[in-house]
């Protein structure tokens, strides 16, 4: 039915009231209501609109009275109220426009009721309860609606605080987990009462279940609830008392009990009565707890650092054996002092400013020193942490005894300051070593340097640190480069190797020098850096090279000279020839001959000669000189001399051996030979001048005997004798006198060469002086003149440098024809000689005795001519010749002689 | 004192060769000098014949001439004997020898030999050799007491 249809009944009450005389009365009831209210008809037209509702929405009533527009009151569009809905059955209508807020009336039937908010109205909204009902007749028609409303907003408020309060008091309610009971003290006996809440903790359904078990069954331990029993009645309550119970599905429950007991008028117990906690969940924490709390403690016990719990004051509550061990006390004493105490600094606290830093950060280490029982100081580092900062507050401290640490870094301080000594030394030796030294950095920039290498780059020192090789030495940093990264890559040393180039040092200049790099590794093996060595060997190269284009000419020029030369590598062992081994050994060359294989082909008895005159060589560098035999493949043994000399490499070890060898075979042969020969020559000349002295000296005496007793009777009995016996015995004198003469001489020339006497510095000039006043009877009976000039010193024998002048002399005198016999004596120094020179104006020497000049006994005159036994000229040659030098002459028949003679003044060794 | 005039010289002669002993004699007479000579013919003898005479100190001779070539005791030792002997030191000792050699020079004097003289091959020079002798020690050189 649309309720916009007009109506025919409009507002008038009376004649409402005569259509509908049921209604009779009802206005009047209605419009004293208090409650706002309206009634429909049948039509939805409005018969009555109480003053109430007037007010409320302030619609009069003839305004609306007989319209259909009551919803005005309640809302801003048309719709159905409640009423309408209700005369019309429409209860689907109900539950559409009202939804659930629709519900039928308890206390009237037929009635619905519907509770809504409305928030435009009032100041914070409303709440409104609506009535509605249909008017029915006696037959159950309807005749109309009727509804209602009442603003329930205070009581719904109120309603809705209660119901929050409710709400809390019920959550608290059913979370407080307290039962109370009611039970007998008999222990056998049951629950007299307990509540939900009892039931519901032992996980009961209702009360009623508990009541049938007996008490004693919620006890685990029977023992336990004959114990409380005991109590309470000794004691007449019982108080907190925890149980261990259990549940209905055999759960164990902690509880805490408190019960009081009831007397009768006799004064025993009746009953008893209590509240029961479930404490199970804090009895659960509190087992974790003591779990966590002994394992705590066991691990606080076990640790090595002292441990303690203090409060900000330093007051200690707890501690472990460790700690109270570190005073040297027991945990028991400890419990209860203050940290402060055991300070030998005063507040030792304050002056950490421990509270301070711990309650800014929550932790704070420091150290401190504290007094033993015994005295004694130890130091211990501190490290607190705050557990708690309530109160006094609550800080875990662990105390470390640090004492042999403090001796440690007291040490360590020491060798620091030592180190740091040490490492200035260093610092001074590296920055002058004589070698270029640096450190380059992973990316081979320079780390260190030192003066010598910054000398050798050519930039001050500081100018080199951060700055790449390839920035202060471009022309070297290819080759850098690739000994760096043979460093990385095997991670060993690099060198030594040659490096060569140019650096800003000297510009243009190639340079040379040996470089050694190290790589410089972290404690885990890492490479960090590189270490380099250079020392400069351009001078050394250059003599290398000079050295060895030497070498090269003199290989040439033995080969030239048909001699062998020999290599001798000692680094390898291999010993190489020229191809004129084959003139040595008479086999070609090995090439891959070693020290000892050579060594093999020298003759046996020579093989140990060789092997120490080359150690000796190889241990003090002397020369190689050694002559051996080699013994050839076809047998034949030949001589060799060879000699060499030991070279060193660039860093002064033994590099190798060079050397000639040359065959001195047939040499050696006629050297044998003529050493033999000479020895004989020796030997026979031994014997010669042996028997010659001994033949002269031996016939002087017979000699004698017959000069003397000769002469002897000459004097005695010259007169008693006749002419002939005279002339007899003239003859025999004569022939013996001659006789005695030569074997004089032949004694004197033998005993030339066996003269002991020693050379000494002669001064001829003396020797003459000698002579000439030795002489001067000879001289004056020849009216000779004996001159001499320049006439040296010369190293010779004193007396048989006289007899050589002596000799000279007497022939110039002697073979002399004129009336004034001149000699003239003087010397020349030619090389290392001095030549002497004899010249007389004497009768000369014919050239046809040249043979027999010098030589003995040869007279080249008779002796009427005159005297002398031909031995004088070969004494002098002998004597000359002793004396290493030689005598000549020049001479012409008539025009005199000069006589000349040289002595060797060079060291001369006979 | 001319001891030639009062007293002949008693001359002891060492020497093995009997020529040499004959010429001595001929030249001391030619040299004109009184003199008694003994001759000892080797070293052992001239030894025993000076212990002799030493036993009457007045026998012991003025002058003694030693050859130094001797047999059975050589002359060497014999002059070393008479020069260490100290009842015979003081005896004049001329060595006469025919040896030329240095080493007998120079042992010779070494063993404190008064003189010594190389016998000359001349014989002229041999009786100058002995007057000197004469002359000198026995005239001009004072010669201890007996």
């Amino acid at each position: 039915m649309n309720p916009e249809e007009g109506s025919k009944f409009t507002g008038d009450d009376k004649q409402t009231t005569q259509e509908n005389p049921e209604l009779i009365g009802l206005d009047a009831v209605i419009n004293c209501s208090p409650l706002p209210q309206f009634v429909i008809n049948r039509d939805h037209k409005v018969i009555y609109w109480n003053q109430a509702l007037e007010e409320y929405s302030q619609i009069n009533a003839s305004d609306v009275r007989g319209t259909d527009k009551h919803w005005k009151a309640f809302y801003n569009s048309k719709r159905p109220c409640m009423v309408d809905l209700l005369i019309d059955e429409d209860i689907e209508g109900l539950s559409y426009w009202f939804s659930d807020n629709c519900k039928m009336s308890e206390l009237v039937e037929g009635a619905y009721e519907v509770e809504k908010f409305y928030p435009k109205r009032g100041l914070n909204g409303k709440y409104l309860h609506f009535t509605a009902s249909a008017i029915k007749d006696h037959n159950g028609n309807v005749i109309g609606g009727l509804e209602s409303f009442e603003d329930i907003t205070q009581r719904k408020l109120a309603e809705k605080d209660l119901q929050e309060s409710e709400h809390k008091f019920r959550s608290l309610v059913e979370n407080l987990n307290v039962g109370v009971y009611r039970n007998s003290i008999d222990p056998n006996g049951y629950f007299i009462q307990v509540n939900p809440a009892f039931a519901r903790m032992f996980g009961y359904d209702s009360t009623r279940e508990i009541m049938e078990i007996k008490v004693m069954d919620f006890y685990r331990d029977p023992q336990q609830r004959r114990l409380f029993l005991e109590d309470l009645k000794r004691d007449g309550s019982v108080t907190g008392r925890e149980l261990h119970l259990k549940k209905k599905d055999n759960q164990p429950i902690w509880v805490s009990v408190s019960a009081q007991a009831h007397y009768d008028a006799n004064g025993s117990i009746n009953w008893a009565d209590g509240i029961i906690e479930d404490i199970t969940h804090r009895k659960l924490a509190e087992e974790t707890l003591l779990k966590s709390e002994k394992r705590y403690r066991s691990i606080v016990e076990n640790i090595n650092d002292g441990f303690c719990i203090h409060d900000f004051e330093g007051n200690i509550q707890d501690c472990n054996e460790n700690f109270a061990m570190m005073f040297g006390s027991t945990m028991k004493e400890m419990i209860g002092t203050n940290l402060d105490e055991f300070s030998s600094t005063e507040m030792m606290f304050e002056k950490n400013n421990v509270v301070g830093k711990l309650k800014n950060k929550g932790i704070v280490e420091f150290d401190a020193d504290f007094k033993q029982k015994d005295g004694t100081i130890s130091y211990y580092n501190i490290k607190s942490s705050i557990v708690s900062h309530e109160g006094d507050g609550r800080v875990h401290s662990f105390l470390r005894d640090v004492t042999k640490r403090r001796e440690m870094e007291e040490i360590l301080h020491e060798s620091e300051n030592t180190a740091q000594k040490r490492l200035m030394e260093i610092e001074a030796i590296y920055n002058s070593a004589p070698i270029g030294l640096c450190v380059l950095d992973r990316n081979l920039r320079f780390v260190r340097i030192n003066d010598r290498m910054a000398e050798i780059n050519g930039f001050p020192s500081e100018e080199h640190i951060g700055k790449t090789i390839h920035e202060i030495i471009p022309d070297l940093a290819e080759q850098g480069e690739e000994a760096a990264k043979e460093i990385f890559e095997t991670k060993k040393t690099v060198g030594s190797r040659e490096f060569n180039g140019v650096t800003p040092a000297q510009p243009g200049v190639l340079r040379t020098w040996l470089e050694k790099w190290y790589p410089l590794k972290d404690s885990s093996h890492e490479i960090i850096g590189i270490n380099v060595a250079a020392l400069e060997i351009t001078e050394i190269k250059k003599a290398d090279k000079a050295l060895k284009k030497s070498e090269e000419k003199l290989r040439l020029a033995i080969e030239g000279a048909d001699a062998g030369m020999w290599l001798w590598d000692l680094e390898n062992d291999i010993f190489e020839w020229t191809d004129h081994y084959k003139n040595i050994f008479g086999i070609n060359p090995d090439p891959n001959m070693s020290y000892n294989d050579f060594l093999n082909s020298v003759h046996p008895d020579d093989q140990e000669t060789v092997n120490n005159t080359t150690q000796r060589t190889l241990q003090y560098g002397e020369d190689f000189k050694v002559e051996m035999r080699t013994i050839w493949p076809d047998r034949s043994v030949h001589s060799v001399y060879s000699m060499g000399r030991l070279f060193y490499d660039l860093q002064g070890k033994p590099k190798e051996m060079i050397g000639i060898a040359i065959d001195i075979t047939p040499s050696k042969i006629a050297e044998q030979e003529l050493q033999e020969t000479l020895k004989q020559l020796k030997k026979s000349n031994a014997e010669l001048e042996q028997f010659a002295y001994v033949a002269s000296h031996d016939l002087q005496e017979p000699l004698r005997m017959i000069t003397s007793f000769l002469q002897l009777l000459q004097r005695r009995y010259e007169h008693q004798l006749d002419s002939d016996a005279n002339e007899f015995i003239q003859f025999a004198v004569d022939g013996a006198t001659r006789m005695q003469e030569l074997v004089n001489d032949l004694l004197a020339y033998s005993r030339i060469e066996r003269r002991t006497g020693k050379f000494e510095d002669v001064d001829t000039e003396d020797i003459l002086k000698q002579i000439t006043f030795d002489s001067r009877l000879l001289i004056e009976e020849n009216n000779a003149d004996i001159s001499y000039d320049n006439l040296p010193v010369v190293h010779a024998d004193y007396p048989q440098m006289a007899q050589v002048f002596q000799n000279l002399i007497s022939n110039s005198i002697k073979y002399n024809n004129q009336e004034n016999p001149i000699i003239h004596i003087s010397a020349e120094k030619k090389d290392s000689d001095w030549v002497f020179k004899v010249e007389d104006n004497g009768i000369g020497i014919d050239p046809k005795h040249e043979e027999r000049v010098f030589k003995i006994f040869q007279r080249l005159h008779g002796r009427e001519e005159y005297e002398g036994t031909g031995i004088g000229l070969a004494i002098v040659k002998r004597i000359v010749e002793r004396h290493g030098g030689m005598i000549w002459y020049d001479s012409q028949p008539g025009k005199g002689s000069t006589f000349y003679f040289n002595i060797p003044q060079g060291d001369m060794k006979l | 004192m001319k001891y030639k005039l009062v007293t002949a010289v008693e001359v002891l002669l060492v020497e093995d060769n009997p020529g040499d002993v004959r010429l001595i004699q001929e030249v001391f007479k030619e040299a004109k000098i009184r003199n008694v000579l003994h001759v000892a013919r080797d070293g052992e003898e001239a030894m025993k014949m000076l212990h002799l005479k030493g036993e009457n100190p007045t026998r012991l001779p003025d002058l003694i001439l030693l050859d130094l070539n001797l047999p059975k005791k050589d002359g060497r030792d014999v002059l070393k004997e008479i020069k260490k002997d100290d009842s015979l030191k003081c005896i004049p000792v001329v060595v006469l020898t025919s040896s030329i050699r240095d080493e007998d020079l120079i042992e010779t004097y070494k063993n404190n030999a008064n003189c010594y003289i190389a016998k000359p091959v001349d014989l002229d020079r041999l009786i100058k050799v002995v007057q000197n002798i004469g002359e000198f020690w026995l005239d001009i050189v004072k010669l201890p007491p007996r």
